[in-house]
């Protein structure tokens, strides 16, 4: 019964932790999103601007994120009954909106005016605990090509 | 064609809602619903317990059989110890297995009763008796426990709660919360062996009388082990003595028992045992 | 909203592009639909209830691309690709992406 009791209390205080990291990190993305907003971002292939291309090159944003045990433990509780498991949503959502910034920061970086061809990534790299399923730990890739125009 | 740039309000890739209420209600439905299953399937093993066949049960005892050995030294003791059980025997209705009593070395008082009819007890326990009718007392009790099939039932609790953590993590791929269930569950069952040790104690008195025709030493050795629970606090048997009804209770129900059915409480057998002090290292594993 | 995976939409030109949207969703089916796929997997064959829970899953990430589309005033998304990953043991995520355009 102490065990439990204490499980409750580490669950309910790692809930709270990972709430504010979120918080946080939102905090962080918008802002960085807006900076960047300008920059065009295409799946395509196609260089839609008119223009001479003066350079193209490969430009990539990576990220590794890890679950958390209330996730963990969340994620368990809702595969009994089904459903959406929105702390894992949250959280792959918001890494893989990291990565595809961290490329644009690249990019941008290098003076490109574009990047083309963005492919996204996902992989699970290997769990916490043991061989057991743990936590969960993602990497998440975006890559794609940079463009940078002649100046007219 | 050219390029506008358009920003995004909300976030629709997150599931509306916050996480800490569902995982609650969650969490307490999950709960609910293993303690309701948990509890059915233990009812219904329970009754259907009464139908197993003898020879099923003295099949499942001897798989699950475990014996204790008594050191070489207290063999003299342990013969005698035998010979108090061979004349509760004789009045005994229950399933038959081998019966043979062990004296395990233990400071604490207690008496155990292994599947396959390995009664043990420990040394602590031997040496504060003093009479045969005492003796017989706890003998009973523990040949009660084999008589209602208990050994069965805690075979019974045991299947139902594995069975229903492999459905469990066979789903979930063994996920840390059941643990935790296991753990708080553990606790809930306390009460329904509580029953069984009361049933043992009724049993117990009736072999009692049975045997020697009145109720000398039935309360005594109750206020023995109380004595002991109250004296000092014991970790690694904790558990088991949870599991047994308060000392006070117990003596209180015997004593209403020897009330309302007039039993007498006469002069009882003197009965010694004197363990030889075992060598140091002689630590002789109790393989439990 | 004209969704294709191919680079324009045939038969209309794009006149706007306003960058990439995405759509995700991690789903899992209850205990029962595990522990049946569970035995299937000895024996082999389609996991009907695993197949059920991808295609809801994708119709889902499909469908929240468009809204993010549909915010930023588009009609259409070119290009759409979709990636799926293993979270844990009978949960997956989804996801879609494409570029947003508006075409006439």
């Amino acid at each position: 019964m102490v065990d439990f009791l204490i499980f409750i209390v580490f669950i309910i205080g790692v809930f709270f932790i990972g709430q504010h990291i979120q918080k946080k990190h939102c905090a962080s993305l918008e802002i960085r999103e807006q900076a960047l907003l300008y920059m065009p971002t295409v799946v395509g292939r196609k260089v839609f601007e008119d223009s001479e291309v003066e350079k193209a090159w490969l430009v990539h944003g990576a990220v590794v994120v890890s679950g958390d045990y209330f996730k963990m433990v969340y994620a368990g509780l809702i595969k009994f009954f089904g459903g959406r498991i929105r702390a894992y949503e949250s959280l792959l959502d918001r890494s893989r909106r990291e990565a595809l910034l961290r490329m644009k920061e690249s990019a941008a970086a290098d003076g490109a005016h574009m990047v083309v061809n963005v492919r996204f990534e996902t992989a699970k790299i290997g769990s916490m605990v043991g061989n057991q399923q743990g936590t969960g730990m993602f990497e998440m890739l975006v890559y794609g090509t940079a463009i940078r125009m002649k100046s007219q | 064609m050219k390029f506008v740039a358009r920003q995004l309000t909300g976030n629709v890739n997150v599931s509306p809602g916050g996480e800490g209420k569902p995982f609650l209600k969650g969490l307490f439905v999950f709960c609910a619903l293993f303690f309701v299953v948990y509890f059915v399937l233990i009812l219904l093993v329970d009754g259907l317990i009464t139908y197993v066949p003898e020879r099923v049960d003295r099949a499942l005892a001897g798989v699950f059989a475990q014996h204790i050995k008594t050191p070489s030294s207290w063999e003299p003791q342990r013969e005698r110890l035998e010979g108090v059980l061979d004349g509760l025997l004789e009045t005994y209705d229950g399933p038959q297995y081998d019966f043979r009593v062990d004296i395990l070395e233990n400071e604490q008082m207690n008496a155990l009763a292994f599947p396959g009819g390995n009664i043990v007890l420990t040394s602590t326990l031997v040496e504060s008796l003093t009479s045969e009718n005492e003796l017989a007392m706890i003998l009973g009790h523990e040949l009660s426990h084999y008589r209602q099939h208990d050994h069965l039932r805690a075979l019974g609790r045991m299947a139902v709660f594995m069975g229903l953590m492999t459905v469990w993590s066979a789903g979930t791929n063994s996920n840390p919360l059941g643990s935790y269930v296991v753990n708080s569950i553990s606790t809930f069952d306390l009460k329904y062996s509580r029953r069984q040790e009361r049933l043992a104690d009724d049993y117990g008195l009736t072999f009692l009388i049975t045997r020697y025709q009145h109720a000398g030493g039935a309360v005594g050795v109750f206020e023995k082990l109380k004595k002991d629970y109250e004296a000092e606090e014991r970790i690694p048997f904790v558990q088991f003595f949870s599991t047994h009804p308060s000392m006070e209770n117990r003596i209180q129900h015997l004593r209403q028992l020897i009330r309302e059915n007039d039993y007498q409480e006469r002069d009882q057998i003197p009965l010694i045992f004197e363990l030889p002090e075992l060598p140091a290292n002689s630590d002789s594993d109790p393989g439990s | 909203m004209i969704v294709t995976n191919i680079e324009t939409v045939p038969g209309h030109t794009i006149v706007e592009h306003y960058g990439i949207v995405q759509g995700s969703t991690v789903r899992a089916k209850h205990v029962g639909v595990d522990c049946v796929a569970g035995c299937q997997n000895t024996f082999g064959g389609e996991l009907k209830g695993y197949s059920q829970l991808l295609e809801e899953s994708r119709s889902e990430a499909v469908s929240r691309m468009m809204q993010q589309a549909q915010q930023m005033g588009a009609n259409a998304i070119v290009n759409v690709r979709f990636g799926t990953s293993s979270i844990t043991q009978g949960a997956s995520e989804l996801l879609a992406y494409g570029t947003a355009v508006r075409v006439e």
